[in-house]
């Protein structure tokens, strides 16, 4: 005896509820992303604590003693994490991050990169805390 | 007074539950493997949620208890191949699914697409609830909207999947006659 029988694959009403679900996802997405062309810099976090503050203008590669064995690296196309000691390399397979909004996570090593644009025309290189 | 879970359901023979339960966490494990392969292809590391399968399939075909003993052991396999941390998101992840998929299954007749949809969507809202507690940050958020479209697709191969799977397990082991 089959028990589901009257369980059906698919509803049109599931559709519509899936369909609007992948529409609110899209909106969440341009209502969070930055397209504008303002300068931007990147908070890097380690624990919740803000390590440094990365301007996207200033290429070149950064560590930092809270973040560990972890490189980041400023190119072109944004920010990147181009070394990490971690097992899944998760936030490497990231790639590059540029608009404000976007995020580099690293779990194990409780590391978060997160883009933001800078505040009127003040002009930052690097913040260190 | 004292409360007992019954994990095993009386029309099952115990040799018959023992095998189905292996069965069941050897297809989980192995498809959590499967699905890290899959994660190398895809950016910020999306869980496709396949071993949601098995879990599923306990809460169909044996009964709760038994799913939510395989939700636990999945958290253990996974504690034990890629580490704590890695263990403590696919148990929030997991608990998450498991939560949804006994709500839609037990009380409602959803369609297998739609619990799975949603099911993988809770799987990754707990993993992302996860991730925010370890990091102490709400940026992981920023991961939401890519997540819901591959939870989403992933949602709709494991609803078919079950559609396909479900009535040969029914075939094989027989009905416990636990599901409404």
């Amino acid at each position: 005896m089959n028990i589901n029988d009257d369980r059906k694959l698919i509803r049109a009403r599931d559709i519509v509820l899936i369909a609007a679900v992948l529409a609110a996802a899209a909106a969440v997405y341009w209502v969070t992303a930055d397209f504008s062309g303002k300068k931007r810099y990147a908070v890097i976090s380690c624990g919740g604590e803000t390590v440094a503050e990365v301007s996207l203008d200033r290429f070149g590669d950064y560590s930092f003693p809270e973040t560990g064995n972890m490189v980041f690296t400023v190119g072109g196309s944004g920010i990147s994490v181009s070394k990490s000691g971690c097992p899944d390399k998760i936030c490497m397979r990231t790639g590059n991050i540029s608009r404000a909004g976007e995020a580099i996570i690293c779990v194990p090593n409780r590391t978060a990169v997160k883009v933001k644009n800078a505040p009127g025309e003040n002009d930052i290189d690097v913040v260190l805390r | 007074m004292k409360m007992v879970i019954k994990f095993k359901p009386d029309g099952i023979s115990a040799s018959r539950y023992t095998a189905l339960m292996g069965l069941l966490f050897a297809v989980s494990a192995a498809l959590n493997w499967l699905e890290s392969l899959f994660s190398v292809f895809l950016p910020t590391g999306m869980r496709i949620g396949l071993s949601n399968i098995a879990v599923m399939l306990a809460i169909l075909c044996i009964n709760v208890p038994s799913a939510l003993l395989l939700t636990v052991l999945k958290a253990c396999f996974v504690l034990l191949t890629r580490g704590v941390t890695a263990g403590a998101m696919s148990l929030c992840g997991s608990l998450a699914a498991f939560l949804v998929t006994v709500l839609l299954f037990r009380r409602t007749k959803a369609s297998y697409v739609l619990t799975s949809v949603l099911a993988a969507l809770a799987h990754s809202l707990g993993q992302l609830c996860a991730a925010c507690m370890l990091l102490k940050t709400v940026s992981v958020f920023a991961y939401l909207p890519v997540l819901t479209v591959s939870s989403s697709a992933a949602g709709v191969l494991t609803g078919i999947a079950l559609k396909v799977i479900f009535p040969e397990m029914v075939k094989t082991f027989g009905s416990t006659k636990q599901i409404r």
